[in-house]
């Protein structure tokens, strides 16, 4: 400034002063405010706020935005950046698929104004852990829906299969959950009449080795004679580790150790005949286990005793519990009004939790208000099944519909699917998909006095109905047929969607996201009997089509009624009944 | 403007120089003295407009808005008597002050493109110095005071917060700046006039002090930062009472 300035005359000073005062109303008005990022939200409709941070490391420079679905493509405003460590992070529960969080819970991704990202954002599973897999059927209404877990193959169908074998057998491997990539926990051993499945057990696997990190047998009941049938495992929100084998609940934690274990009510039966068949919980965290009985004085292990003692259905009811997880403490101990065979299926309809049981004609629900249960008299849906059909499998639940599929036990009549409405029990639709259909020579022949009474049976299906409630789905499958079929719930009815070969005993697997869900299950070589098969493909199919898009090596046998397990980054897990666990990575050729 | 070290060390020999030409005796050196109470006030300039480089982004420029703010300023020292002229009396000592903490503020344009942010800080400033006070009798009992001194300054930086500026959207970075303790160069240099023996031994002393403050920093909260933030050199101007004894 020059030094005559200072001698101007007081008009001058005014000047000066109201120029000062309008530059800085100036500066004000060019402080510009604005968004960095670009986001548009599809898929299923759900307002979310989150935040994103142009640097999620830190995290730095960030901005709340709202949302109102899980399908987002982000790019950001800024020209000829890229930012490498943009991040994201969603309310609690909510988390990105195919990502794994910093430990500041951003998901981190590469971003800039012409080169967009495409997340997908999986919602809160209660109770179980936010991890790809914590619960055997994904959610509490037994879904097979695992939308965090990826395809690695191309959609346009030109795939191989890597497989990688463990050295060490984990005999009849069940299920497994996870608590992240890194840790993998597997169940198995329940069934006793495999050989080498002496009783349950956990183990910790190491993922890319397959060898156990830590391996914990929890019964050895070749030694004591219980009754070693397929139970399951879990995480719930609390990390702990739950596993049901026989009566007993125990709760592990990461390292492998027991924390408690909880010996059930039996009911009318001995212990040693009584199983609880894999357990379920509620969205408020109880959890939920039904059993099933072997014939007093039978001897013969795993599931054959349901077939093979001399008369199976001479068990008694079969009983209801819940559990507090935390206490390990019974909450409720009903009496059902009959035998039970599938695993009870739970969710929260109209604000209220329901668990659904299927008992051999018809259907029943219970109200679950703090762990103790409620019969609802008001939800009957009458006989449910036909003639010359058997045991219905669990309830999947899809929307405001509870699914479920006939003919656990070979059947003489062709199998049905079964939808009944949440809100009305009287609104039901049923289709039998692959009635008239075919079945192979040899599994004719093989299963020609298998259905009741002796007769031929046409039908078998030992594993539950898969559902995509996002793209309205039902998968149904028949092992003596030999089919998958894709059926949809329209205003007048079931409608079948389509229909390929393939010959299964186990559940199918639905992975990707929504818009581009894949259907993977196992497929037994076409001369060998369902039931009785050595060796199975894993098949991957498009699951909107049914197209084939990946197929396996030939694979030893599945554990039956199991499922190839979703993991992370595209590979699955197969579980060889004889123990051995199978690393199944899809790639394009 | 920068000022070096060497600059005030050459001013403040200078002054003894000057004063010491000036008496037409110089009497034996003495080593009484007394203590200094000091009370005021002081304004401060500080802040710094600057570029904050973040990992894979462009980064953050901080404006600075408001650079100069005032508050209450505490001295306490020991002089002792030096020189004693005819016309002049030149004590020596060591004089530290507190000067309370004072704001800067300002805006945050993030990636050179969105001002969505504002900030603040604060530092407190603890200069000691070395001091010299020429005190020329003017009247009877009433001298007019003339003061240098050179030392470290210990200031401390903290306080720092961003706010949103469009309405909440964007979130102010929780974990940027920590406060950090630095020492500085810092000279003082002032005028005053003194009353001696208002009460007894108590002298009272009207004081206007130019402080040389120095540069801080803050601590990097986060190990995304590539650089610092600098609160720029500070300057203050005080007025203060002196009680010596």
């Amino acid at each position: 400034m020059a030094i005559h300035s200072f001698f101007r005359s007081p008009s001058s000073y005014l000047r000066n002063i109201l120029f000062v005062l309008s530059l800085c109303l100036v500066g004000n008005c060019y402080a510009i405010t604005g968004l960095f990022f670009d986001v548009s939200s599809s898929g299923t409709s759900e307002p979310l706020n989150i935040k994103l941070a142009l640097n999620g490391l830190g995290p730095l420079t960030t901005q709340n935005y709202a949302v109102n679905g899980l399908n987002l493509t982000i790019k950001t405003v800024v020209p000829n950046h890229v930012y490498p460590t943009a991040g994201i992070k969603l309310p609690l529960g909510y988390r990105i698929a195919g990502l794994t969080p910093a430990s500041n819970g951003y998901y981190l991704f590469s971003v800039s104004n012409t080169a967009p990202v495409s997340l997908t954002i999986i919602p809160p599973n209660p109770p179980w852990y936010p991890s790809l897999e914590a619960f055997e059927h994904y959610n509490s209404g037994r879904s097979h829906v695992f939308p965090e877990a990826t395809f690695g193959g191309s959609y346009s169908g030109n795939n191989t299969v890597d497989i990688l074998i463990s050295n060490t057998l984990y005999p009849s491997g069940y299920n497994m959950s996870y608590l992240n990539p890194s840790q993998a926990f597997i169940y198995g051993g329940g069934y006793g009449d495999i050989a080498g499945s002496i009783g349950a057990f956990a183990a910790r696997v190491d993922p890319n080795t397959l060898e156990p990190i830590w391996y914990n047998q929890l019964i050895n009941t070749s030694i004591n004679g219980e009754w070693d049938y397929p139970g399951s495992m879990g995480i719930l929100l609390n990390g702990f580790i739950y596993v049901s084998y026989g009566y007993r609940l125990a709760k592990i934690d990461a390292n492998g150790n027991v924390v408690k274990t909880l010996i059930l009510p039996t009911g009318q039966a001995l212990p040693e005949n009584t199983s609880f068949n894999g357990f379920n919980a509620t969205a408020d965290g109880y959890i939920v286990m039904k059993s099933v009985y072997r014939e007093a004085g039978c001897t013969i292990q795993g599931p054959s005793a349901l077939l093979d003692c001399a008369d199976p259905t001479d068990v008694p009811s079969s009983i209801l519990v819940s559990v507090d997880p935390n206490t390990m403490k019974v909450v409720d101990n009903i009496t059902l009004p009959a035998p039970v065979g599938a695993r009870p299926t739970i969710t929260v309809f109209q604000g209220k939790n329901y668990v659904y049981l299927l008992e051999p004609t018809t259907a029943i629900r219970y109200a679950v208000i703090n762990g103790q249960f409620i019969l609802d008299n008001s939800w009957n849906p009458g006989t449910i099944t036909l003639s010359g059909q058997t045991l219905c499998t669990s309830f999947v639940v899809i929307n405001d519909w509870v699914v479920a599929q006939t003919n656990t036990l070979p059947a003489s009549t062709a199998l049905s699917v079964i939808a009944i409405n949440q809100a009305d029990a009287s609104i039901i639709y049923t289709l039998q998909p692959f009635a008239g259909d075919p079945i192979p020579t040899l599994v004719a022949a093989a299963f020609s006095t298998s259905g009741p009474g002796g007769v031929p049976a046409i039908s078998w299906a030992p594993m539950s109905v898969s559902a995509d409630s996002e793209n309205n789905l039902i998968y149904a499958s028949d092992s003596l047929p030999g089919e998958i079929a894709a059926i949809t719930i329209t205003p007048s009815g079931l409608q079948t969607v389509w229909k390929v070969n393939q010959t299964t005993t186990e559940f199918t697997t639905l992975i990707g996201p929504s818009e581009a869900r894949v259907i993977v299950g196992t497929d037994i070589p076409g001369p060998e009997i369902p039931g009785n098969n050595q060796n199975d493909f894993a098949v991957w199919r498009n699951a909107a089509t049914g197209v084939e898009l990946a197929r396996s090596p030939l694979l030893p046998a599945m554990t039956q009624g199991t499922m190839i397990q979703p993991y992370y980054n595209g590979d699955m897990f197969f579980e060889g009944q004889s123990g051995q666990l199978i690393k199944l990575t899809p790639r394009p050729l | 403007m920068k000022f070096k070290s060497s600059y005030f060390s050459k001013l403040f020999l200078t002054l003894g120089i000057v004063t010491s030409l000036t008496s037409n005796k110089i009497l034996a050196f003495d080593c009484d003295g007394g203590p200094v109470l000091q009370v005021g006030w002081f304004t401060a300039t500080q802040g710094k407009s600057q570029h904050i480089d973040i990992e894979g982004l462009i980064g953050d420029d901080f404006s600075v808005k408001q650079s100069s703010d005032q508050n209450v300023l505490v001295g306490l020292g020991y002089y002792f008597d030096g020189f004693d002229l005819p016309q002049a009396t030149i004590q020596y000592g060591v004089n530290a002050f507190y000067l309370a903490p004072t704001q800067v503020s300002g805006n945050v344009t993030q990636e050179d493109l969105f001002t969505n942010l504002s900030y603040h800080y604060s530092r407190t400033n603890y200069p000691i110095y070395l001091a010299a006070k020429a005190l020329i009798h003017c009247f009877i009992e009433q001298d007019l005071t003339i003061d240098l001194g050179i030392g470290p300054n210990i200031l401390s930086t903290g306080n720092f917060k961003e706010k949103s500026l469009d309405g909440g959207i964007t979130i102010p970075d929780a974990h940027l700046f920590s406060s950090k303790t630095t020492v500085a160069f810092s000279a003082t240099v002032g005028l005053g006039w003194r009353i001696q023996n208002i009460f007894e031994n108590i002298s009272l002393e009207f004081d206007y002090r130019f402080f040389y403050l120095g540069e801080g920093e803050f601590k990097k909260a986060n190990n995304q930062l590539i650089n610092t933030l600098k609160t720029g050199n500070s300057y203050g101007n005080s007025l203060f009472l002196s009680i010596s004894l």
